[in-house]
């Protein structure tokens, strides 16, 4: 069964995405704060994070960043669910090797769903840097 | 001893007999011999003769003379001769017989014919044979071959009669001498004439012994070598004539003849003339040399392309160029192009022989590019002699008289039109104060005619209470010192005005040193004190306007250095004016922003002469740093240097507070607002999938509706923040060429799904056949396009199309997006863009709409350059359209 790693500090937000991704059949592990992502990326290995930028100790952005750099890790596809909408943030998340960027409160629940098993079952999709318009179900 | 009888009258026994008698005598002969017999048959030869005539014996003897190898060429009177000899005996001399000699054609033969008579015992000796022998009469013939001699002397002849006829008439004189002996064997007649000896004193004297002969020694080694067979040439050989004169020959000497017969001829050619002629032309040549190189004036000769042959050092110097340059030179290559005209027309006429000479004043320019005034004087030399011909230039350089001419002419100029046309008054008055001459400006001022004023003096048109004062300039200044310091002095205009004046005054002296009159320079100031005093009011609002603006106003050299600032911007730093003025805005500015300043400077400052406004932080005399916002300008002197700058300075730290303020905001809503929104959205979901289990009828009709004003909230956080960036300005747009057919393809694609939901096609026309491009942003192209068609999508009833046209224009392309739904109340139609405005008949078509959509696309299309209009008709439908530049924004906005 493949794992898939949530990292998301809003507690209900965590709640709804487990729910989803374990009825569709896979095995869930959460993180809270950049610190914790750490620990449990160090333990090894998610086939896919979901990671949210805005979280408490560590942001995301540096977690994303030690991802990319660790040898173990860096091929671990990486989704970012943030509600920062600013170009430059984006920009920033593209350029350190997120593999999508998605504004949450702009995409159902379900498309979220569907990207996940489609990058985990059907291999990686279209790169996506228009989080507006990347490819959903 | 046997005697052999010899019969008379057989040749044979003749033979035998004359060759005993002769052969002795005639074979030691050296001249051919024959004798004949009485009958002119040969009886005898010699060998000489033999060889001579290359006979043999057989065609000799018992031969008739007449029939005889050469000699049957003998003439008629010859054989004559000979029967007389015969006959009578007696002989004859030195006949000249001319016979065919074969190929030396004629012999010449001097024949002497002797009567011999053989005595009867000339037998004696002979043979025994008895011969009755009464003596033969033979004729003995000797032949003297002078054909050579003959030939010669013929020759001789002829060449002496020609050479004598030459000698006679030759217009040289000629001399021959014996060669042996060098004496005089003959003169010719201009020898004589030329000379003045006659014959007589010269014919058989030794050629070095004639008087005329100055140089013996050389007229006896010239001897010697024509002995020598020399050929002697003299070219000046002096000699003198009977009276006394020096004559210059030229000598030309051979030998000819040979042996004895050697000759010597001379030749005399007089050439005193031609030394003479040397002479004259060596003394002028001498002379024109001097001139030529020494002289005072610059001389030049070229051949008739103009290119310099020879020129003196004078005019070498002229030009500046080495005589090596000025020859690689033409004279065009030295004249100013002004002069250059006249000169090749006189020139050509020169070349063409229709002048001689010309002379001009022009101007040359020298190596150095100074130009130099001459006057030349040319002159068209023919070469004659095969020379060719050339032309002489006599150039004197006069650049100093000329410049001081038309300097004079400058200052006259100059002068005359300075009293005439200057502003200030000019005028001179006697002791007494009257009037002696003024110029226009003078009269002008006081507004009297020349005659008028000629009546008045300067007392008349002044003031009387300045009498005093003006006694006292006359005599401590004028007279004293001869000229007074400047001074005020009100004139009294013709019509009673007054004039507020400045003034000089000058003496003048007559011839003897006396005081004559005096000279005065009257200047009007009653206008410039008018300009002071109206320069002062407005320095003094101007001054309170400064000191109380808000702003801070400042001013700066052109090495950024404080010239003056107002008190607002010595309170923004904390600084006192003195404090400033010994500092530069370097000192006030943190490092980091040099270079934007820098940049400014260079292409905004200097190249338009004001700049943007523009942010940057000053450093307070405290040490605090706060953002400002400056805007500058160049200041330039007269002749557009720029000497300085001014700017108005505003401190920003409010407004930048408030920005920062909303950035905060900005980012704060997209994060803290969205947050909850996400999950009440994800949550809500959730429960309409089912997976909480199935839902009521009633409960899902809820739970749809707190989807819907969730939904709704979203789309207000997202819009607003557009709003809030695109009003910071700090969005930046693209500028790029979008090719329109395109976006209009991907905005289908994106709103298929709407557009099904609704039954709706999109219908898109764009235009010809090229796709139009415009300079845009891609993106917010996009959005504006997909607001405005989603707009008529989501308006219009079910199953009717949308239209999207697009126009191109020459400047600009439009899209047209029509509509056939709800259309806009025409009371409503002129707040549609504004933020959160619906429509009335809006809200019920569509519940969730924010009121931002036209107002974000109005500003996205503002911001690129373009502008959304719009027709509409409620009821009827609606036609949204958009004009977009196609060379994008103007960047000078």
């Amino acid at each position: 069964m493949k794992r898939i790693l949530i990292v998301e500090d809003e507690v209900f937000l965590v709640q709804v995405l487990q729910d989803n991704l374990a009825s569709a059949g896979y095995e869930i592990d959460t993180a809270q704060d950049g610190e914790t992502a750490l620990e449990k990326l160090r333990v090894c290995c998610p086939d896919l994070m979901l990671l949210d930028l805005l979280i408490p100790k560590i942001d995301g952005f540096h977690v994303l960043e030690t991802v990319r750099k660790d040898t173990r890790l860096k091929s671990i596809p990486v989704y970012i669910i943030s509600n920062l909408s600013s170009d430059t943030e984006i920009k920033r998340a593209l350029d350190l090797g997120a593999d999508g960027y998605y504004i949450k409160s702009e995409h159902p629940i379900k498309e979220i769903v569907g990207i996940v098993i489609q990058r985990l079952e059907k291999g990686k999709i279209e790169e996506c840097r228009e989080p507006r318009t990347c490819p959903g179900v | 001893m046997k005697k052999n009888i010899v019969p008379s009258g057989h040749p044979k026994n003749e033979v035998a007999i004359v060759k005993t008698y002769a052969d002795t005598l005639l074979q030691t002969m050296r001249e051919p011999f024959l004798v004949l017999n009485s009958s002119l048959k040969a009886v005898y030869f010699n060998k000489p003769f033999e060889r001579r005539f290359r006979l043999k014996r057989k065609s000799v003897i018992g031969i008739s003379i007449a029939e005889m190898g050469e000699l049957r060429f003998a003439d008629s009177e010859f054989l004559k001769r000979l029967r007389l000899v015969s006959k009578t005996g007696k002989g004859f001399e030195a006949y000249e017989l001319r016979l065919k000699c074969g190929h030396r054609g004629n012999c010449i033969f001097k024949v002497n014919a002797r009567g011999l008579r053989l005595p009867k015992d000339a037998l004696k000796n002979i043979s025994s044979a008895a011969v009755k022998f009464d003596g033969s009469k033979f004729i003995l013939l000797g032949f003297e071959d002078i054909s050579e001699k003959k030939i010669f002397s013929e020759q001789f002849s002829i060449t002496e009669s020609r050479f004598r006829k030459l000698f006679e008439s030759a217009k040289v004189g000629i001399l021959v001498l014996d060669a042996l002996t060098g004496e005089v064997l003959d003169v010719n007649e201009h020898s004589v004439k030329m000379f003045g000896y006659p014959l007589p004193e010269v014919l058989g004297k030794r050629v070095w012994e004639l008087e005329a002969v100055k140089d013996v020694k050389q007229a006896k080694n010239a001897l010697k070598q024509l002995q020598n067979n020399k050929i002697v040439r003299i070219p000046d050989m002096p000699l003198k004539t009977k009276d006394g004169r020096t004559l210059h020959v030229e000598f030309a000497s051979n030998v000819y003849g040979y042996n004895h017969l050697k000759v010597i001829q001379c030749q005399l050619r007089d050439i005193t003339d031609k030394l003479r002629a040397q002479e004259a032309l060596r003394i002028s040549e001498e002379r024109y040399r001097r001139i030529f190189d020494e002289g005072v004036l610059g001389m030049a000769i070229s051949d008739r392309q103009l290119h310099f042959i020879k020129v003196n050092r004078r005019f070498c110097r002229m030009l500046g160029y080495s005589e090596k340059e000025l020859k690689k030179r033409t004279f065009k290559d030295i004249s100013h192009p002004a002069s250059l005209e006249k000169d090749i027309r006189n020139i050509r006429l020169m070349l063409d022989g229709k002048k001689t000479s010309y002379q001009t004043v022009k101007r040359y320019i020298r190596k150095d590019g100074e130009i130099i005034w001459a006057n030349t004087h040319v002159n068209y030399i023919r070469g004659g002699n095969g020379q060719s011909d050339f032309l002489q230039a006599l150039v004197e350089d006069i650049t100093t008289q000329k410049t001081a001419e038309i300097k004079l002419q400058i200052n006259a100029a100059k002068y005359r039109g300075l009293y005439d046309s200057i502003s200030d008054g000019i005028v001179r008055f006697d002791l007494q104060g009257k009037f002696l001459e003024c110029n226009s400006s003078f009269r002008k001022m006081l507004g009297y005619s020349m005659k008028n004023l000629g009546k008045l003096s300067y007392y008349q048109v002044t003031s009387e209470k300045n009498r005093s004062a003006q006694d006292a300039r006359l005599k401590e200044q004028v007279l004293k010192r001869g000229y007074t310091n400047l001074y005020e002095e009100s004139f009294i205009k013709k019509d009673g005005g007054e004039l507020s004046c400045e003034a000089k005054l000058w003496l003048t002296r007559d011839s003897q040193g006396k005081p004559e009159s005096v000279w005065g320079v009257i200047r009007d100031v009653t206008r410039r004190k008018m300009t002071e005093a109206a320069l002062q009011s407005s320095e003094s609002k101007y001054r309170g306007l400064y000191d109380s603006i808000k702003d801070g106003i400042e001013m700066t050299d052109v090495h950024g250095r404080f010239v003056e600032s107002n008190k607002a911007y010595q309170e923004m730093l904390g600084y006192t004016d003195k404090e400033l003025k010994k500092m530069t805005y370097h000192d006030i500015t943190p490092e980091k922003w040099r270079d934007i300043e820098l940049d400014i400077l260079t292409n905004q400052l200097l190249k338009q002469g004001f700049s943007g406004e523009y942010e940057k932080e000053y450093i307070r005399k405290d040490g605090t740093v706060f953002p400002v916002s400056s805007r500058l300008w160049m200041i330039r002197d007269e002749k557009g240097h720029p000497i300085g700058s001014w700017g108005i300075v505003r401190d920003i730290t409010e407004r930048k507070k408030i920005e920062r303020l909303k950035d905060d905001f900005a980012s704060l809503a997209s994060h803290q607002l969205r947050t909850p929104l996400t999950g009440t959205k994800w949550l809500v979901e959730t429960i309409q999938d089912g997976q909480l289990g199935p839902l009521t009828q009633k409960q899902k009709e809820y739970v749809d509706n707190i989807y819907q004003t969730n939904e709704r909230m979203i789309q207000l956080v997202s819009d607003m923040l557009d709003v809030i960036h695109l009003e910071s300005g700090k969005v930046a747009f693209a500028r790029e060429p979008v090719p329109v057919c395109e976006v209009l393809d991907n905005l289908i694609v994106m709103l298929k799904t709407a557009a099904e939901k609704r039954q709706v096609k999109i219908v898109v026309d764009c235009g010809r056949l090229h796709s139009p491009k415009i300079v845009a942003d891609s993106k917010r192209l996009q959005t504006v396009l997909e607001c405005l068609v989603s707009n008529a999508i989501e308006y219009s009833p079910t199953g009717k199309d949308v239209f999207v046209e697009v126009v191109e224009e020459p400047d600009t392309v439009s899209f047209i997006v029509k509509d056939s739904g709800i259309g806009i109340p025409k009371a409503e139609q002129e707040h549609i863009f504004e933020r959160f405005y619906r429509a009335s008949n809006a809200k019920s078509q569509k519940a969730n709409g924010t009121g931002l959509g036209l107002a974000i696309a109005q500003m996205l299309a503002k911001e690129m350059g373009g502008l959304i209009t719009f027709k509409s008709e409620e009821g009827k439908g609606s036609d949204f359209i958009l004009r977009m530049p196609v060379r994008g924004r103007p960047k000078t906005d």
